[in-house]
């Protein structure tokens, strides 16, 4: 790697660059495509709703041609940006045969009314069969090289902007940083004093309170360059946030169901106390369908827009500025003067999530492609021809990263985290989830329970 | 006389992967969160593409010509 490193290299290197180019081509071409009287439903089909097998192999037979030019269309994106990365891309694509099946046979059984009357949605049924292939099966060796969490969910997340107004993110994404700061700074120090009082080394702290604070493993990433970390102190606070997000992807959604919240109030929480943006997103899918069900008010959408709100839009954005903070303090205070090193500001734009960007991007064009509509005409217009064919493309595009996360979450292969690290971010976990409930269920509540299009 | 210059810096998002378990479980060395940071193989921690120290070692690039 040259120290000159190119700005185009970086473009063309990075996952979030390919989330953005990605998502916002599929939403462009959406766009034309309903501008000019047409959709893209012709290749964004995902298995509908169905009872009997005849039901199924009819649905099957009546839209192979959709289904396998979908296949054909993904797999030629994603390999094409796995290649420019740098990745093995047969490796890649023999991978991405792997995954779409097992999601596809994931969204055949989520279809199913049978399982539909039990409340379980696609997401969770693709993180336990990714979870009893990656735990149980032999290693998949290079057909890894396609399990990629954090490429599918920001290309998912470019995705959603789409479903999501931009009207909705300028009224209620202040109220999402607000929220989503004073619990990350809160929980970012209890953390830290905590593993400081139970005498971890202070670069453990930092990277146990910012991965339990802000964004998770994301966030360990962009700090562990920044104070120096060391590998082994990377790898326990990976598996804390890793350990944690997983339980709180059925803890949460139970706790908030058991006191009845509004979809966009559960969701809203989910986002201000879950640590990592896909295990988040299974989380506010399984409450979006309490509500679909009519166990909680409002509507899934209510959850999956607070969600993104709080998470993407109120969290993840801090990360390069908490890597220049805590790059500062490193610097000024922890490292010998003679390893001492200058922080350039340019970090926080460095490490930016450039992935939000494409969301805010295919929302701003969501909106124009609704612009002077009424509700009606956005119902029987815009929904059928722009929005659903997205919606089952975001569908698959998550479906991806779920299971993904099954599959690479290989429990054997996890490094032990130790007993203080577990207090002190399990310290962190249940204030985080007090503030989080008491700011999305009783400060800011009107806000969350209102979110409409 | 960066790390990014130097022998032990180890910047191969794969190699990352590789050496820090379960990474890819929810996060990617691929994300630009991480920026162009590496693993230094002589101090075993992450550090940035632009630090240094005094067990520099050059990076050994292959002459084009070169099998």
């Amino acid at each position: 790697m040259s120290e000159t490193r190119s700005s185009w290299s970086e473009f063309t290197r990075q996952e979030d660059w390919w989330s953005v180019i990605l998502g916002l081509c599929i939403v462009g071409i959406a766009y034309a495509l309903f501008a000019t009287g047409g959709s893209l439903n012709w290749i964004a089909v995902a298995p509908d709703p169905w009872s009997s097998t005849a039901d199924l192999a009819a649905q099957f037979s009546r839209d192979s041609i959709r289904y396998l030019l979908e296949f054909l269309a993904m797999l030629g994106l994603f390999s094409l940006a796995a290649w420019t990365m740098g990745q093995n891309v047969r490796a890649f694509a023999a991978g991405f045969v792997v995954v779409y099946f097992l999601s596809l046979a994931t969204l055949v059984i989520g279809a199913w009314d049978a399982v539909q009357s039990y409340d379980v949605e696609p997401p969770l049924i693709a993180l336990v069969v990714g979870a009893l292939i990656g735990n149980l099966a032999p290693s998949s060796g290079r057909l890894n090289e396609a399990f990629r969490v954090e490429f599918y969910i920001k290309t998912g997340i470019v995705l959603l902007g789409a479903t999501l107004p931009i009207t909705l993110i300028i009224w209620a994404g202040p109220i999402a940083i607000v929220q989503a700061s004073i619990v990350s700074v809160v929980t970012f120090f209890v953390i830290y004093r905590t593993a400081l009082f139970l005498e971890l080394d202070r670069k453990l702290a930092a990277l146990l309170a910012v991965g339990g604070a802000i964004c998770g493993v994301s966030a360990v990433i962009a700090i562990a360059g920044a104070i120096r970390a060391r590998r082994e102190q990377m790898s326990i606070a990976i598996t804390s946030v890793v350990l944690w997000s997983i339980a709180m992807i059925l803890v949460l959604p139970l706790l908030a169901r058991a006191w009845y919240l509004p979809s966009g109030v559960g969701g809203a929480w989910i986002g201000t106390s879950e640590f990592a943006d896909a295990a988040g997103f299974i989380a506010a899918h399984t409450y979006g369908a309490f509500a679909r069900s009519g166990a909680v008010e409002g509507t899934p959408d209510q959850a999956i827009w607070a969600y993104t709100l709080l998470k993407v839009v109120g969290r993840d954005i801090w990360i390069g500025i908490w890597a220049v903070i805590l790059s500062f303090v490193a610097m000024t205070r922890w490292e010998e003067p003679e390893a001492r090193q200058r922080v350039s500001m340019m970090e926080i734009w460095r490490r930016f999530p450039k992935f939000i960007l494409g969301l805010f991007g295919a929302s701003l064009l969501a909106t124009l492609a609704s612009e002077n509509l009424s509700f009606a005409d956005f119902d029987t217009v815009v929904r059928p021809a722009f929005i659903v064919p997205l919606t089952n493309l975001r569908v698959w595009v998550f479906t991806f990263s779920f299971l993904s996360i099954g599959l690479t979450t290989r429990l054997r292969g996890l490094a032990p985290a130790g007993g203080a690290a577990f207090i002190a971010f399990a310290t962190g976990v249940v204030v985080n989830l007090v503030l989080g409930f008491v700011l999305s269920a009783v400060v800011f509540q009107s806000y969350w329970m209102h979110l409409t299009r | 006389m960066t790390c990014a210059r130097c022998a032990h810096f180890i910047d191969q998002p794969a190699q990352i992967e590789a050496l820090i378990p379960g990474l890819t479980a929810m996060g990617s060395a691929r994300a630009s969160v991480r920026s162009d940071d590496g693993i230094c193989a002589v101090h075993e921690c992450v550090v940035w593409a632009r630090d240094l120290c005094g067990e520099f070692s050059p990076r050994i690039t292959k002459d084009p010509g070169q099998p």
